[in-house]
């Protein structure tokens, strides 16, 4: 057993959103930053010098540098270059993928390439686990070494080495890997509820028994399909993420998960649903302008653009476009739900035949399923719900939040592994089969899909001329007959035969399929009785000795991109409390003595001016500590100051400040003067604003009806009012929301707090063209 | 699905069960629960290596077993291993009409495919499922009657044995059915 200090935490690495959780005694979590967010966009934003950004804030960077932000990375993890060139992916994709030159004709490995420089998915995706692996560091105030890290059920053997070989780069000892469908379900029937932002996962209760259903007519000559007994039930998992689909059918018994079945797509997901809109619009403005919308910039802003119409028309009925192709031309279109079902009707119509080929393999029919739970954020598509309730005769279990319930699931997982739990117990199957290339190019199969893991097959080979002393052997996944249609594991070479005549040496390979999914290989010489060594070379994925390098580059790396992130950090934090000490000075000043009050001055100039040249994190950290313990005398008269000055009606009558960046302009505000009448809500951050000269955009007039006038609140965020859903509607679809984005007209600070706010680029050039007014 | 020689243990007496086609499939699962509860690798831990070669060892066993006893071809393949020994597998007979109707219903398959006749595709499938489902009702009875003497018996087992086989290939190929 591992020890029991070592956390391990559950990710789901997703190919839109990914997450980190973790499982204690009262229950699973999800690791939030201080804003309370929990996603992280799977997103990594690379600038000129190597600096590499991931989250929310890379997607801002995507339509100015498209080349260079790379998304849905998901998707290529485990695949050659040739065969993602066939599938027409990569015309997709604003940014270059290309075949990395390798060592043997056999290996086919893809990369993209950014600014000359190569990264394989794995790397990509390494850098998204440490980020997140950091995050839950932070979180937990302990290091993070283990983690257990969800993939789709339908993701083959190519990619599971891929994803943990991602973990292996990100300096993770990934203990297990878990299918996505697996992890839903153990959140599921351990009772776990997810609910929405700001609250926490419920208590446990075991939540086992689904709703008795009448026996259907299951053929009874046929396997008698046992209903279910008392406490058992049958539920189906459909996952449709913005990548890959997986459909899993599961027993829930006494604390087991069993899997029945499991069928899906790895290509296919929301990203697909936004391509059917970008390739409507291109082809209309191609028809109507005779305009092509391919360079990288326009294709990342359409893509964008499409994600956010997607998104409205699962609320509203229609969704405007609008397109300014240049000065004098403008392609306006509206979409209507109905249109946009239409064009995703057979990517859903192949999922729903992915269900009945699971229910078949699980010798179910709809009728026996108890419960249907949805995961992935495209299962809030109505049409989506509305066909997964025709084929199963009922409505869908929508209680947990379809974008958590997988990384929680992987914490309670985690929690397992680590000893801390030992209700539940998950037992898995292999979703294809798997099988060697024999003569003529056939494929033999070894193992069939939906056979429980662990398992294991063996198989006997022999040579073919005196004294060969290697043997290669084809591996290969996939349920076609023929090898060239099935999927290459790699190559594997016996080695070490003992020299023999032809035909007479009897190998035993055995081919063992571990908890995770995983193929090992292992062989014997029966006749000597050696144990043959295997060289394995992955025909799409990246050998131990490659891994092992990466994960070194990539530990320097992500020190260097700390260290970016720090002084970031940092001069915020400066500019912040630098100003805060000039207030507090004008506030209570006067009871320092004149030499205190210079002494503060200087040292606050010093510290600026160390901001502005200083490229040494560590020496801005300290230069800050010692000016706030410096301050701190201040600080103190300054609240005393503010207990006294009370106005009587509770509201403290402390004036409260908001420094507007990047102009570096401090503002006072006087909560008696609120509101000061202007746009927005009374008293809002665009009242304030507008009064004090600083004029942000607000194009419907600070009614909350657009996004024109979103700011990023860097802090303060927690004295303000809560984001409302209309709010948090229009920031999905402004230009680059981040986590601490608000609507100006919409946020209303309550006074306890200094607040620092960024006018994002977009919104400058009208904020400061204009003079000062009153 | 050919089961290899049984690995110096019987599924029968590991799952507590009468060696017969007929069983209680609640003690065979309640059974496997138990048991998957002491071996997975999960549970076992990652101790040490051997401890884990142990375990996967010992769960890929227990996984064979129980889907072998599970299913009911399965289930009646092992039974007749036990009593006509491995080499009967080697046996490929089939009943002569079942190749011909196969190789008659391949064609058909391919033409209704070809002219994406779903229809077709959907009386064919029914069509299938009922002559597998005929297979595995003799398959049933035979297995029921099965005795070490009794090689005719043991010889009509192995044909239907290898036919199902077929049906259930042909039913590959087609797509899934409506819940009929």
């Amino acid at each position: 057993m591992t020890s029991g200090t070592d956390i391990i935490i559950g990710i789901d690495l997703g190919t839109t959103n990914s997450l980190a959780a973790f499982c204690d005694e009262s229950g699973p979590r999800i690791i939030r930053d201080e804003s309370g967010d929990g996603c992280l966009r799977s997103v990594l934003a690379f600038s000129r010098d190597g600096r590499v950004t991931i989250g929310a804030e890379a997607k801002t960077h995507a339509v100015e540098n498209p080349t260079s932000t790379v998304f849905s990375i998901k998707r290529l993890m485990g695949r050659g270059y040739e065969e993602l060139a066939a599938s027409g992916e990569l015309s997709h994709l604003p940014y270059a993928v290309v075949k990395r030159a390798t060592d043997t004709r056999h290996r086919d490995v893809a990369a993209v390439e950014i600014s000359g420089k190569l990264m394989t998915p794995p790397e990509l995706s390494g850098i998204i686990l440490r980020k997140l692996s950091q995050l839950a560091a932070d979180h937990l105030g302990r290091e993070v070494t283990k983690a257990v890290i969800t993939v789709p059920a339908y993701f083959d053997d190519a990619q599971r080495q891929a994803t943990r070989d991602a973990g292996r780069i990100a300096g993770l000892d990934v203990v297990r890997i878990i299918n996505e469908p697996t992890a839903a379900a153990l959140a599921y029937g351990l009772g776990i509820r997810a609910p929405a932002r700001g609250q926490a996962a419920g208590a446990l209760q075991l939540n086992l028994a689904g709703d008795r259903r009448s026996v259907d007519e299951a053929n009874p000559a046929d396997t008698p399909r046992a209903r279910p007994a008392e406490g058992e039930s049958l539920i189906a998992v459909y996952d449709l993420g913005g990548g890959t689909f997986d459909v899993s059918i599961l027993r829930l018994a006494e604390g087991i998960f069993e899997v029945q079945s499991t069928h899906g797509n790895t290509h296919l997901g929301g990203d697909d649903f936004d391509r059917e809109i970008i390739e409507l619009v291109q082809h209309e403005v191609r028809e109507e302008f005779g305009v092509e919308i391919n360079t990288p910039a326009a294709r990342q802003a359409l893509r964008i653009l499409a994600e956010n119409v997607k998104i409205r028309l699962s609320t509203e009925e229609a969704a405007p476009i609008e397109i300014e192709l240049d000065q004098e031309r403008r392609y306006t279109r509206t979409i209507e739900r109905s249109e946009f079902e239409t064009l995703i009707s057979p990517w859903l119509d192949m999922t729903i035949e992915s269900c009945r080929r699971a229910l078949n393999d699980a010798r179910a029919t709809p009728g026996m399923i108890d419960q249907v739970i949805l995961v992935g954020g495209s299962t809030r598509i109505p049409l989506v719900r509305r066909r997964i309730e025709e084929l199963f005769g009922r409505r869908c279990y929508t209680a947990l939040n379809p974008d958590e319930v997988v990384a929680l699931g992987a914490a309670v997982q985690a929690a397992i592994l680590s000893g801390t739990r030992r209700d539940a117990l998950l037992l898995d199957v292999i979703p294809l089969s798997l099988g060697i290339e024999t003569m003529g190019g056939a494929v033999g199969k070894l193992i069939m899909r939906n056979t429980r893991i662990p398992c294991r097959a063996t198989e006997r080979f022999s040579t073919f001329v005196d004294g060969q002393a290697n043997v290669k052997i084809n591996v290969l996944q996939g349920e076609r007959e023929l090898a060239r249609d099935c999927r290459s594991l790699g190559e594997f070479e016996l080695r070490g035969i003992p020299p023999m005549p032809a035909g007479i040496p009897k190998i035993l390979v055995e081919f063992l399929i571990d908890e995770n999914g995983i193929l090992n290989v292992s062989a014997k010489e029966e006749r000597s009785g050696k144990q043959a060594g295997i060289q394995i070379i992955p025909a799409h994925g990246l050998t131990a000795d490659e891994v092992k390098r990466m994960e070194l580059e990539s530990y320097e790396h992500a020190r260097e991109d700390m260290t970016a992130q720090r002084l970031i950090g940092l001069r915020n934090q400066i500019a912040f409390d630098t100003n805060k000490a000039e207030q507090m000075l004008a506030q209570a000043g006067e009871e320092l003595s004149a030499p205190e009050r210079s002494a503060i001055v200087s040292a606050m100039g010093e510290l600026r001016a160390l901001a502005e040249t200083s490229e040494d994190a560590d020496s801005l950290h300290n230069a800050l500590n010692r000016f706030d313990a410096r301050t701190l005398r201040l600080a103190e008269m300054a609240i005393t100051r503010t207990l006294r000055e009370t106005d009587g009606t509770g509201r403290a009558a402390r004036t409260f400040a908001i420094t507007f960046l990047p102009m570096n302009r401090r503002v006072e505000v006087d909560p008696r003067d609120l509101p000061y009448g202007h746009r927005g809500l009374p008293g809002s951050i665009l009242d304030i604003a507008l009064k004090h000269g600083i004029d942000l955009t607000h194009a419907c007039g600070g009614v909350g009806a657009c996004a024109t006038c979103h700011v990023i609140v860097h802090q303060g965020q927690s004295a303000c009012n809560k984001l409302t859903e209309g709010e948090a509607d229009q920031l999905d679809s402004a230009y680059g929301p981040t986590p601490h984005s608000r609507l100006a007209c919409r946020c209303v600070p309550d006074g306890t707090q200094d607040l620092l706010v960024e006018i994002p680029e977009w919104n400058r050039n009208l904020a400061l063209s204009k003079e000062p007014q009153t | 699905m050919n089961p290899q020689p049984p690995e110096g243990f019987d599924y029968f007496e590991l799952f507590g069960l009468e060696p017969a086609y007929d069983i209680d499939e609640g003690v065979l699962h309640g059974k496997y629960l138990l048991l998957a509860r002491s071996v997975h690798p999960d549970v076992v831990g990652k101790a040490s290596d051997e401890m884990r070669r142990r375990s996967l060892s010992l769960s890929s066993q227990l996984n064979r077993a129980y889907d072998t006893l599970r299913d009911p071809v399965a289930r009646a393949a092992y039974l007749l291993a036990q009593v006509a020994g491995p080499a009967a597998a080697g046996d490929r007979a089939v009943p002569g009409e079942v190749l011909d109707e196969v190789m008659m219903l391949r064609e058909e398959i391919e033409e209704a495919q070809a002219a994406r006749d779903t229809a077709a595709l959907e009386a064919l499938r029914r069509k299938i499922t009922a002559r597998r489902q005929s297979a595995l009702e003799m398959i049933a009875g035979l297995s029921r009657s099965l005795a070490e003497d009794n090689s005719e018996t043991q010889k009509d087992l192995r044909k239907q044995l290898n036919a199902i086989k077929y049906w259930s290939n042909l039913l590959d190929q087609l797509p899934p059915g409506g819940d009929v």
